[in-house]
């Protein structure tokens, strides 16, 4: 396409004005973000000293604890997967999700994954410094949203 | 045109081949295929999950709910169409607009369930650009069959416009960063090893592992000051390097190694940046082209002059009296100390030579050697001592004699100038330059 300087020039403005435009997110009560004019929020929330994580946890018949791999949850990225149940516990959708996953843990022929017994949608709270330094591997509280028995048959649907 | 407007249209419209902006068209183009052909079955699966999930961003808002799946994959097949096109500079002027869109629109689609990723926003962005410009003026199917190569403004500002709107994406972040909850702790480290934690921390849980490096480095906060500090550095900076080229060249390859360190802290993955390829605008990759043709056919003078004429681009041009046998003497010692090329040369009174000092606004003067270096025009003294600062050592040595005052340097200068002929002599015409020479001449 062939522009003349003044039509370069308000092309240009106008891109680079809509590319800014979305920094009046950062004086919004309650910002959005958008795609792909974003106003970059990553990393600019302050974290508490504890973690709240919505995932799954997965028991054998012997009673032992496994956490699920979002990979198992559902098709899509590490955080896309991770807000996907989060938003769904918080909506009340987590009974509906979970039978979903049991399915797919129960046929998914992937050890230690298809030996479990049960499955649990919780949000459990961490002490980030104590997991990460001491490796106090469990959640200090944890909330359960739904809980499922897998059966070998749910493989089969 | 007044000077400060002068100024400004020479910084926003650089005359410049069209090959870099070619350049950027086929990396943005062949990155853009490769992301489409990559996920193609991940997308699928994931536009077919529950319709709970969606959560429309950017031009996907103007759908209500998700569209059949099918009509996803008709649109996703035909943006992968398009992207060649796009690519092989095909048809540009239909196709340059039609993949810019249609792949604006598939990144919607795709970010709208439930996850934005940040990491794609500029190369959408930068296809926009490029699509909707004259990316096709160079290494195309189109150029092919115009059959010449071109150089101009044109080309220049769609550059400009890349670098901007890629540099500005940095300045929002880091306007985030301090405008957020977090503030200036981003300055002392302890919001970015917060949040890295926190990251570690759902990967831990939801990925069965995170980075072992941060594991390690957890406990070294000063580390997370140094690269904290590094970090807002870089983002806020960002709006003001595209006012001098070099610093712009630096600050992207120290944003490439801030995404390298993303990666290895956090394994988030950022593909466009951390090949650095989201920076061609800043350099002149268009070299690489021309080096590339040079081992196969010989470069014609148009080529030569778009690749020298893109203001403050390398290599340097030095126009000089083409008359004088001391001018003539001193080109001929610049080129045997100048192994890396870093000048290229056109007579004061060749067309090119008038042509650039056009474009510089400079008087025709015959009595002053001149330097054209990254969009400044220098004469006299300033020029002659510039030029040594990239001549072999020890010339560089008498740079230092640029900390004499102008004026001093000047009238030394002036006096060897008002001399020239008496002393050394001069031709009747310019002399056709030795071969070795005349690889470097443009015009």
């Amino acid at each position: 396409m062939k522009y003349g300087k003044a039509g370069a020039v308000l092309a240009s403005l106008i891109v680079l004005l809509l590319v800014f435009s979305p920094v009046t997110q950062n004086w919004e009560k309650k910002p959005e973000d958008g795609f792909p004019l974003s106003y970059y929020p990553m990393f600019a929330k302050a974290r508490d000293a504890s973690e709240h994580i919505y995932h799954f946890v997965g028991f054998d018949a012997a009673g032992k604890r496994y956490d699920i791999p979002y990979d198992m949850v559902g098709a899509g990225g590490f955080n896309q997967i991770r807000r996907q149940i989060r938003k769904r516990c918080r909506s009340g959708e987590g009974a509906a999700l979970i039978r979903k996953v049991g399915r797919r843990i129960a046929g998914s022929g992937k050890a230690p994954y298809d030996e479990l017994v049960e499955l649990r949608l919780i949000r459990g709270t961490y002490a980030t410094e104590k997991y990460l330094l001491d490796n106090a591997r469990l959640p200090h509280k944890e909330k359960i949203y739904a809980t499922h028995k897998i059966s070998r048959h749910d493989s089969a649907q | 045109m007044t000077p400060l407007s002068k100024r400004l249209d020479r910084f926003w419209f650089p005359t410049m081949g069209a090959e870099r902006l070619a350049v950027i068209r086929i990396v943005t183009g062949l990155f853009a295929l490769w992301y489409l052909v990559t996920r193609y079955d991940m997308m699928l699966r994931m536009v077919r999950g529950a319709a709970e999930n969606f959560d429309p961003v950017g031009l996907a808002v103007l759908l209500e709910s998700p569209v059949d799946w099918l009509i996803f994959k008709g649109a996703l097949l035909m943006t992968i169409a398009l992207g060649s096109a796009y690519t092989l500079g095909w048809k540009f002027r239909y196709t340059g607009p039609a993949f810019a869109v249609l792949f604006l629109a598939v990144m919607c689609y795709r970010n709208s369930w439930s996850m934005i990723y940040h990491n794609y926003n500029a190369l959408v962005l930068q296809v926009g650009v490029v699509g909707f410009t004259a990316a096709s003026g160079a290494i195309s199917l189109d150029g092919l069959l115009r059959g010449r190569s071109a150089a101009g403004w044109r080309f220049g500002w769609p550059v400009m416009l890349i670098s901007a709107v890629t540099l500005l994406t940095y300045f929002l972040s880091g306007y985030a960063k301090v405008e957020g909850e977090l503030a200036w702790s981003w300055a002392t480290g302890d919001a970015m090893r917060s949040q890295i934690a926190v990251d570690a921390l759902r990967k831990e849980v939801l990925a069965g592992g995170s980075s072992r490096l941060f594991l390690w480095l957890y406990g070294q906060t000063w580390i997370f000051l140094v690269a904290g500090l590094g970090t807002l550095v870089l983002e806020l900076g960002a709006l003001f390097v595209l006012l001098n080229r070099k610093v712009a060249m630096a600050w992207a390859v120290l944003t490439v190694g801030m995404h390298w360190g993303i990666w290895f802290l956090m394994g988030i993955h950022f593909p466009f940046h951390m090949s650095g390829l989201i920076f061609l605008s800043l350099f002149p990759v268009e070299r690489l082209w021309f080096w590339l043709k040079s081992k196969f056919v010989h470069l014609t003078d148009e080529e030569a002059m778009a690749m020298v004429s893109c203001v403050g681009e390398q290599p340097a041009v030095v126009l000089f009296d083409g008359v004088c046998n001391f001018c003539d003497a001193t080109v001929r010692f610049v080129v045997d100390r100048d192994p890396a090329g870093s000048f290229h040369f056109a007579s004061l009174q060749s067309e090119q030579g008038q042509k650039l000092l056009g474009e510089y606004g400079a008087s025709t003067d015959l009595s002053t050697i001149v330097l054209i270096e990254e969009g400044k025009l220098y004469t006299r003294s300033s020029a002659a001592l510039r030029i040594t600062r990239k001549l072999r050592f020890p010339y560089p040595l008498l740079s230092a004699l640029l900390l004499v005052p102008k004026p001093l340097r000047d009238f030394v200068y002036r006096q060897i100038a008002r001399r020239r002929y008496r002393w050394f002599g001069r031709k009747e015409a310019c002399e056709l330059p030795s071969r070795a020479v005349a690889a470097r001449f443009i015009g």
